[in-house]
């Protein structure tokens, strides 16, 4: 576990500011709430198994004792740097980008499904959409009642949006809290019989 | 006779400041007026002088003098009219330096004054001289150089000199009460003066063919007295009751049956050439009421040159000439209107006449000019001419009968050229006449669609309406061909109908569409105005970033960003606060008023550029969304109660075109986040922020839940700091917000989970300026409790109301009321707002009725009855003292109002005994 | 289904045989059964004489039914009877001819009967003949033939239905072991247990708990959420999964986040308000521990065994994302649904590492918890209606392995936690096994080992824990430990057990002898004693009943196999009994009276080692104060 180096720290910001703008300096700046202290200090960003982890500092003071291959994950994971050095977000960032989102968009219910199986949001499926959204930029995915269901890039200003026709795409999928539990597998999530029970039936079930 | 004139002018130099500020209201001219009083009159003087002395036509009355002597303002006034209306020879005037002329003037005040005069006299030698030469030329009136060319090919220039000559005589006599009502009704423009001009102007009309008999009528009993009283001026009376009397014969004659006397046009309007104030006036008047009475339904097209080859019937020929002198004489009027217009004297009495006309006849050839001189005026300082002006062009827009609507196009066109022109510097009211247009939907609707439907993106609503018009007869080609198979004949004639209607339609259309993009244009313009003079630049944080990342790298990344952000803000900073000099933004307000009225007309293309608009100005010119760390507040030159009303129009912009998109306004809540903070009692009107309360947070369909109870929370808090009426708004906001979206009900709950919930905040941030980043579910409505105990018995009321909404989901009374309502009627309460409360008690028992209809599970309701109680007692002793204070006021303002029209009278009666004649009466009635 | 519709006939034609049982029970033997009665009830006074009387008298009794008047209830008793002889072979020869003629005789009788009840359907004719237990050739040639199941659970029903009333309903010369026996080999091909583990339950349980039991673990249990509150709070999760056609209602009354979902018309684990963490799928039983341990704000919490999550993100929940969690998780594949569920569930506060659990006080240090969450990797025997492979995989040995295991984590578990924390220093230990020695004695380990004391759990409902069980015999307070079974309290088989670590220092043996020995004193023995005659009556009593052969293959495995090969029981037994009763006597003495002789000494050392403490708390006070008491 180290801190981000410098072209590492600019890859992360760019990629948090596409999604929340200047709420990057409340990401940034805002004292954490984890941490037994009285005042834990503030956030900051940990990098471990080339997994970039978004964590309270005093948490990171406690991790220390953990030898690196055997501390797993720690405070939220934001993502993780390719390879190649690239960085992706990963959808556990999704609470931290839904907290400070400048551009949000609402999906009806009819639409929450086809989006958490990884399909783009099309026109037709909007609920809401924030104003001031250039194409390309970070978008929040959210359920009409505000649950947040994945992240995105906007393919459609919401001025070009108006004009489309229903089918046109106005969001890209990146990422999306059904992909995760795909990803992991169902088992992964397995806790007990019943909620395997439950994840069988996700998987034969019906889908609204 | 010199000695006299000495005398004269040493009491004139005496009075000249006097003088000088009387013409300050006086006349709209900015350059000339502050010392021409004293020359001009001096100037004039020795003109006049000379004249008599060269060609001795009337031989001055001996004890003119005196009479001048007795008070110089007539004269004065005289003369400057006399300079106003030949210009180009007195402007010289202008260029005087005031050194120079104060100089002479001491000497003159000074015995020596030969040297003056001399110096004077060359002056005016030179001046008559050329005038001279003009004379024996052609003598041209100078103000509108315009010859009248009649059918017979014949240039009429109209010749100054007559008036010239008989200028000064009447001048002195007359010009003082027209130029006394003048400076009355300006200088002191009581209420009684105001409504007796609007009522003139209003009742023109039929005053005017009164006017005429009025005139004999009106002057038999003052002649008697004026014979009376004195004999001196008897010439110069005789003249003008002369010329009266003939105007009002003409006018009747014309009145009568015009075809016969049109020829009688041209004399009333030689008579309005009239070199005396009043004849000037009286001959306008009734040439305006003349016209009014005659002019025809139909515009005026005068014959071509082959038309006026072929033979054709007496009769018509006599038409053609009838309309042809009409016309002539129409246009020399109008001409003669325009001149006067210019002259700070005759102005008002000119743009009356035209808006009269305009009004009347807006049909009719010339409009052009005439809704120039309208528009020109629109926004003149002179508040009189102003609203006449405005009044004229409403009336223009809402009744569109009498002309097909060109007028409204060209006047619309007109104002946005005028606001153009003038930079967005002009009088609220040049685009409060806006709001009387009216668009009717069935038109612009289809069009709109299909525009939408077929073309794409153009920025232009002119093409767009154009290849519209096209595709549009074609459609019409299309049914009446369908229409044509089928041959009966109820379908013939509704293909007739058909095809006649939609050539109108498409006219119509056509008109709209124009009228609506000048409209558009004025609206844009005048925000990018603002725009600019408020100069938000919206430096986005990755320029910023990208120069930080070159000039050089913070390592830890935390500083890395308050510098970022932080340069970010600051450049910003410094670029507007640099800008922000330029306040000041009279055209704001109705613009917005207009765009929020015509919201639902703006082209989707305009939507996007005019949210950037509205955001920044919202933003108060400092993209205040995140402003709260470290960029300084200072970049706010709107006022709060502009930004509201940016936000408002914002959203009614989205409501009245949400077509299956239904778009979040983030920014604008988290401006009107903040901007609750930023209001003030007393600096910004609550009735603007109700609006916003009522359109942003009640309307609005659904939120979510962050923001919300956020909302919920500062509202709470806001309405612990501010008067009743504020307080009432808030909390009808509040309660509307906490009845429609349940979660936030746990605000009320004193229980754990609330702050859990808020995600990732934890805890309750007061002075976050987004709601979606403050964890308000985190903390509780504490306020509620206090404001239960607010010593106004309605707002304690709905807060313990709203305390008990959680356990009680009945419907509490006021959830119907808007908070504007609200507002609304607790700040009249609060006017009157006595104690006792006649007016608010037995609402107050309602409200209380009900309010106890709540299970009391919570003590409030009695709780807040009892402290109502001893409230009330403790308050009736304050406002006692301050009704007292109110009564006071009062009676004062009723003390001054006698005052005021004791004084009036007094004047009048002076004037009656200064010129005993019956003018002023007249004066008055014009 | 087929399982409801036989009990619905077993109820139908019960009334039936019992009457002509207690027919033929008046008229045979009347005068017996006063004695029986007076020996019963003073049976449960004394602990095993019961059995050593009972023996000869149901011998004799037999004997004396053997010659009575009535041919008919003769045949019948020596059919019996020769159904008990078929049992023990040789043990005692009888007359050979009498046997034929007996069988004979029962053949006729049923052909007879067949005649008789023709009309009558073939089970309710089959149920009509009475109850006997099988002979060995029965038994063998049914372990040829397959199981017809109906038949099993007859015989199982009536098995139990004749230990529930002993007395009244056995019959002649057929003891409890042997019913028992029997019962067990039922229950296992029936139920597909292994004989250990059925063994084990029929020793824990008495017979009819022990079939509710064993039929709750044929049932799956209701599926629960639990309302994530750091996302939501359950009246609103509620709302929003009705509007999904979710049908349920809040769990019981213990828990405000808890929810049972009856039916859904969605997936429950596919709905969007699952995926974003809104709740998580979790057995009832998973609430416990953690409300058990009862993490404050800001605390730091170690859970040693965190994984799947569930109960690491509740207690992340109660803290509300403050504090610190070090999830442990020793498994790797597990570590990935560890993780995905905190991330899931917006838990920020945690540390997932990956230690063998006995190495984390040296990783995280001693003493430096407020407190530990140890939900111990266990043999499982509680969730058995989750994986049916428990009921035949585990045997005696795995259960040690898990409760090796699980001593040393509790003693690291105990190790990190800080004892003087403020608001803190506890320590929960929990198993999803119901076995004893998997949870009682990991906890009577604990407590003799470390410096910790028993404090409730504020659960207020399941069981209290075993303070006995058979010979063995726990600490009395571990009576304030829980057990939750599924046939009560209708979750997963669980044991919840909350310590108070009451100071840092590790205690010398003797120290821990000593306080073994000081709670051993007088008052808690009796006191416990008292509890248990009232707590678990009935479950004790039974216990005494077939007290015998599962001593045996409890003490010496060997020892019970070889009795088994060889049913030999009346030598195998008598001799069971009595070097059992002294034995158990003896060792009761052995602990009382030394312990006695101790007191003084351990006193003192006690003393020292407070002196030695430089801090003296509050706890450690009241602690030496009752030790005085409890000598006096």
């Amino acid at each position: 576990m180290r801190p981000l180096d410098e072209n590492e720290t600019t890859q992360v910001f760019e990629k948090l500011f596409k999604f929340t703008g200047n709420n990057l300096k409340n990401i940034v700046e805002n004292p954490s709430h984890e941490g037994p202290e009285t005042n834990p200090g503030r956030y900051c960003f940990r990098l471990q198994k080339n997994r970039v982890y978004y964590v309270s500092e005093s948490l990171v003071k406690r991790a220390t004792n953990i030898k690196r291959e055997s501390l797993v994950a720690l405070g939220t994971n934001i993502g993780k740097f390719t390879k190649g050095g690239s960085f992706h977000l990963t959808i556990q960032c999704l609470n931290l980008l839904a907290t400070n989102a400048k551009h949000k968009v609402w999906l009806k219910p009819t639409s929450e499904m086809s989006f958490l199986y990884g399909n783009h949001v099309l026109k037709g499926g909007l609920g809401r959409i924030t104003e001031n959204i250039a194409a390309g930029d970070g978008v929040v995915v959210f359920s009409m009642a505000d649950v947040p269901l994945g992240f995105g890039i906007a393919a459609k200003s919401t001025q070009d949006c108006r004009k489309m026709d229903p089918n046109g795409i106005v969001v890209l999928h990146q990422a999306d809290i059904g992909g995760a539990l795909f990803t992991f597998g169902l088992a992964a999530f397995i806790d007990t019989y019943d909620q395997f029970r439950g994840l069988q039936s996700l998987v034969e079930g019906p889908l609204y | 006779m010199f000695a006299h004139w000495y005398g004269m002018k040493i009491r004139t130099f005496n009075h000249c400041p006097i003088d000088g500020d009387d013409r300050v209201e006086g006349d709209g001219d900015g350059r000339v007026y502050f010392f021409s009083p004293k020359l001009q009159r001096l100037v004039h003087h020795y003109t006049r002088f000379y004249r008599m002395g060269k060609k001795q036509k009337i031989v001055l009355p001996p004890d003119l003098p005196p009479e001048i002597s007795e008070d110089e303002i007539e004269v004065s006034d005289e003369d400057l009219q006399f300079v106003n209306e030949n210009r180009e020879y007195a402007g010289f005037v202008s260029n005087l330096d005031t050194q120079s002329i104060t100089r002479h003037v001491t000497r003159v005040a000074d015995v020596k004054e030969d040297a003056l005069e001399s110096l004077y006299e060359k002056r005016l030698r030179k001046k008559s001289l050329e005038k001279a030469k003009e004379e024996n030329v052609l003598e041209v009136d100078p103000v509108d150089a315009l010859p009248v060319k009649t059918l017979d090919g014949k240039l009429y220039y109209r010749t100054v000199a007559k008036k010239s000559e008989n200028a000064p005589k009447e001048g002195e006599a007359s010009g003082d009460n027209e130029d006394d009502g003048v400076d009355k009704s300006v200088v002191k423009m009581t209420k009684a003066e105001k409504r007796a001009k609007l009522k003139k102007m209003k009742k023109e009309a039929k005053k005017q063919g009164k006017e005429v008999a009025e005139v004999e009528g009106g002057q038999q009993i003052p002649q008697a007295e004026v014979l009376a009283e004195v004999k001196k001026e008897l010439t110069a009376e005789e003249a003008n009751e002369r010329k009266k009397y003939r105007l009002a014969e003409l006018g009747t004659a014309l009145l009568m049956d015009p075809e016969s006397n049109i020829k009688s046009l041209k004399e009333m309007l030689q008579i309005s050439k009239d070199g005396d104030h009043a004849i000037v006036i009286l001959g306008l008047k009734s040439l305006l009421a003349v016209f009014k009475d005659i002019i025809p339904g139909y515009r005026i097209r005068l014959p071509t040159e082959k038309e006026q080859e072929m033979i054709v019937s007496k009769d018509v020929k006599k038409m053609r000439y009838y309309e042809s002198t009409l016309l002539s004489v129409y246009k020399a009027y109008l001409q003669r209107l325009m001149a006067l217009e210019q002259q700070p004297l005759f102005q008002r009495v000119a743009v009356r006449c035209i808006c009269t006309l305009l009004d009347a006849v807006p049909h009719f050839n010339f409009r052009d000019s005439l809704l120039a001189a309208v528009i020109k005026n629109i926004s003149s300082p002179d508040d009189v001419i102003r609203k006449l002006c405005c009044a004229t062009v409403k009336s223009l827009f809402t009744n569109e009968g009498k002309h097909g609507g060109e007028a409204t196009v060209e006047a619309v066109q007109l104002i946005a050229d005028h606001v153009k022109v003038y930079d967005c510097q002009l009088h609220p009211d040049s685009i409060e006449v806006f709001m009387s247009l009216s668009f009717d939907e069935d038109l612009r609707r289809p069009e709109i669609s299909n525009a939408d439907g077929r073309v794409k993106n153009k920025k232009n609503k002119k093409r767009k309406n154009l290849e519209e018009q096209s595709q549009l007869q074609g459609n019409e080609k299309k049914r009446s061909r369908q229409e044509l198979m089928s041959k009966t004949r109820e379908e013939v004639s509704a293909e007739f109908k058909a095809a006649s209607f939609a050539q109108d339609v498409m006219e119509q259309r056509r008109m709209q569409s124009e009228t609506l993009s000048a409209v558009f244009q004025t609206y844009f313009r005048i925000l990018k105005h603002t725009m600019q003079s408020v100069a938000a630049r919206y430096v986005t944080v990755m320029d910023i970033y990208n120069k930080e990342g070159r000039t050089g790298w913070i390592r830890y990344h935390r500083a890395y960003t308050w510098t970022w952000l932080g340069a970010n803000s600051r450049s910003e900073g410094s670029l507007s606060s640099s800008a922000g000099a330029s306040g000041g933004h009279p055209l704001l307000a109705p613009s917005l008023n207009g765009i929020g009225k015509f919201s639902h007309l703006i082209d989707l293309d305009f939507m996007g550029d005019l949210m950037n608009y509205l955001r920044k100005l919202a933003g108060g010119g400092s993209n205040s969304n995140n402003s709260d760390g470290f960029s300084d507040n200072s970049v706010k030159h709107l006022t709060v109660s502009e930004r509201l009303g940016c936000c408002i129009v914002a959203f009614k912009v989205m409501r009245n075109n949400l077509d299956a998109l239904n778009v979040d306004l983030q920014d604008f809540f988290v401006q009107l986040y903040s901007l609750i903070l930023e209001y003030r009692p007393g600096r910004d009107q609550g009735g603007v922020l109700a609006e916003a309360l009522k359109i942003m947070l009640c309307d609005d369909r659904q939120h979510d839940m962050q923001r919300a109870a956020a909302f919920i929370k500062r509202l709470a808090t806001f309405s612990l700091c501010f008067g009743s009426a504020e307080s009432m708004a808030a909390l009808v906001t509040l309660k509307h917000l906490l009845q429609k979206n349940v979660k936030c009900r746990n605000l009320l709950e004193n229980d754990a989970g609330g702050g859990s919930v808020s995600g990732p905040i934890a805890k309750y941030q007061p002075y976050a300026s987004d709601p979606n980043l403050s964890g308000a579910l985190a903390s509780v409505l504490w306020e509620l409790n206090l404001l239960s105990k607010h010593y106004h018995p309605t707002v304690s009321t709905i807060a313990s109301s709203i305390s008990t909404l959680s356990d009680t989901h009945n419907q509490v009374f006021h959830s119907n009321l808007s908070p504007q309502q609200a507002f609304m009627e607790l700040s009249l309460e609060q006017e009157s707002f006595n104690p006792k409360g006649d007016l608010r008690k037995p609402t107050h028992k309602r409200k209380r009725g009900s309010g106890s209809s709540m299970p009391a599970g919570n003590g409030h309701p009695d709780i807040s009855s009892t402290e109502e109680e001893v409230m009330r007692k403790k308050l009736s002793e304050h406002f006692l003292i301050l009704r007292d204070i109110t009564e006071n006021e009062r009676l004062k303002s009723e003390l001054d109002r006698t005052m005021m029209s004791l004084k009036l009278y007094e004047q009048y009666k002076k004037q009656r005994k200064n010129q005993g004649s019956s003018k002023p009466k007249k004066m008055r009635n014009c | 289904m087929g399982r409801v519709c036989s009990r619905g006939k077993a109820h139908w034609n019960g009334p039936g045989r019992t009457s002509s049982i207690i027919k033929t029970g008046i008229c045979s033997l009347n005068g017996r059964y006063c004695t029986y009665d007076s020996e019963t009830t003073d049976e449960e006074v004394k602990e095993h004489g019961g059995f050593d009387e009972e023996e000869p008298e149901v011998d004799s009794g037999s004997e004396m039914s053997s010659d009575g008047d009535n041919p008919f209830t003769d045949d019948f008793l020596q059919g019996s009877d020769d159904g008990e002889k078929g049992s023990d072979v040789d043990s005692d020869s009888d007359v050979s001819d009498i046997e034929e003629k007996s069988r004979a005789i029962d053949e006729e009788k049923a052909r007879e009967e067949e005649d008789a009840e023709a009309e009558l359907q073939l089970n309710i004719k089959e149920e009509a003949d009475e109850f006997r237990l099988l002979t060995k050739e029965e038994l063998e040639e049914e372990s040829h033939r397959p199981p017809d199941l109906p038949n099993l659970q007859r015989r199982i029903k009536e098995i139990v239905r004749v230990l529930s009333n002993f007395k009244s309903l056995r019959q002649e010369g057929a003891t409890r072991k042997d019913y028992i026996e029997q019962l067990k080999i039922d229950l296992g091909s029936y139920y597909g247990y292994n004989e250990f583990l059925i063994s084990v339950l029929v020793e824990m349980f008495p017979v009819v708990e022990l079939m509710e039991l064993i039929e709750a673990f044929e049932k799956p249990r209701p599926i629960c959420l639990r309302t994530n509150t750091l996302r939501t709070r359950r009246r609103d999760l509620a709302g929003v999964l009705l509007n999904r056609g979710v049908n349920l209602d809040p769990l019981s009354k213990w828990s405000k986040v808890g929810l049972v979902v009856y039916d859904s018309q969605v997936p429950i684990g596919a709905t969007p308000e699952y995926m974003a963490g809104y709740y998580m799928l979790q057995s009832a039983s998973s609430f416990l521990p953690v409300m058990a341990l009862a993490p404050q704000e800001k605390e730091r919490i170690v859970d040693m065994a965190a994984a799947p999550g569930g109960k690491t993100t509740y207690a992340a929940a109660l803290m509300k994302n403050s504090g610190v969690i070090f999830a442990n998780e020793m498994k790797e594949p597990r570590l990935k649904s560890l993780t995905a569920n905190l991330h899931r569930m917006g838990v920020t506060n945690t540390i997932v590492c990956n230690y063998d659990g006995r190495e984390l006080p040296k990783v995280l240090g001693h003493n430096t918890a407020d407190r530990v969450l140890l939900d111990a990797p266990c043999s499982g025997t509680g969730v058995i209606s989750k994986d049916e492979s428990v009921k035949t995989s585990k045997n005696l040995d795995d259960i040690q392995n898990s409760s090796r295991l699980q001593k040393e984590l509790i003693l690291a578990a105990i190790d990190m936690v800080d004892a003087n924390s403020k608001s803190g220093g506890y320590i929960v230990y929990s198993t999803c096994s119901i076995m004893i020695p998997e949870n009682e004695a990991v906890i009577d380990y604990a407590l003799k080992k470390r410096d910790v004391k028993l404090v409730p759990c504020g659960l207020d409902f399941g069981r209290p824990g075993f303070i006995r069980f058979r010979e063995q015999r726990f600490h009395p307070s571990l009576e304030k430990t829980r057990r939750f079974y599924p046939h009560v309290h209708n979750m997963d088989g669980f044991f919840v057990a909350k310590l108070k670590k009451m100071s840092n220092s590790k205690p010398t043996p003797t120290a821990s002898k000593t306080s073994e020995t000081v709670d051993q004193g007088p008052g808690p023995i009796d006191s416990s004693s008292v509890k248990n005659a009232e707590g678990d009556f009935q479950q004790h009593s039974k216990e005494r009943a077939k007290k015998e052969n599962s001593r045996g293959d409890f003490r010496q495995h060997s020892k019970e196999r070889a009795n088994k090969e060889n049913g030999s029981l009346e030598n195998g037994f008598p001799e069971n009994g009595k070097d059992e009763f002294p034995s158990a006597t003896i060792k009761r003495k052995k602990r009382k009276v030394p312990s006695r002789t101790e007191i003084s000494k351990a006193r003192e050392e006690k003393r020292q080692d407070l002196r030695e403490q430089k801090r003296k708390s509050f706890m450690d006070k009241k602690g030496a104060r009752k030790k005085g008491a409890s000598i006096k």
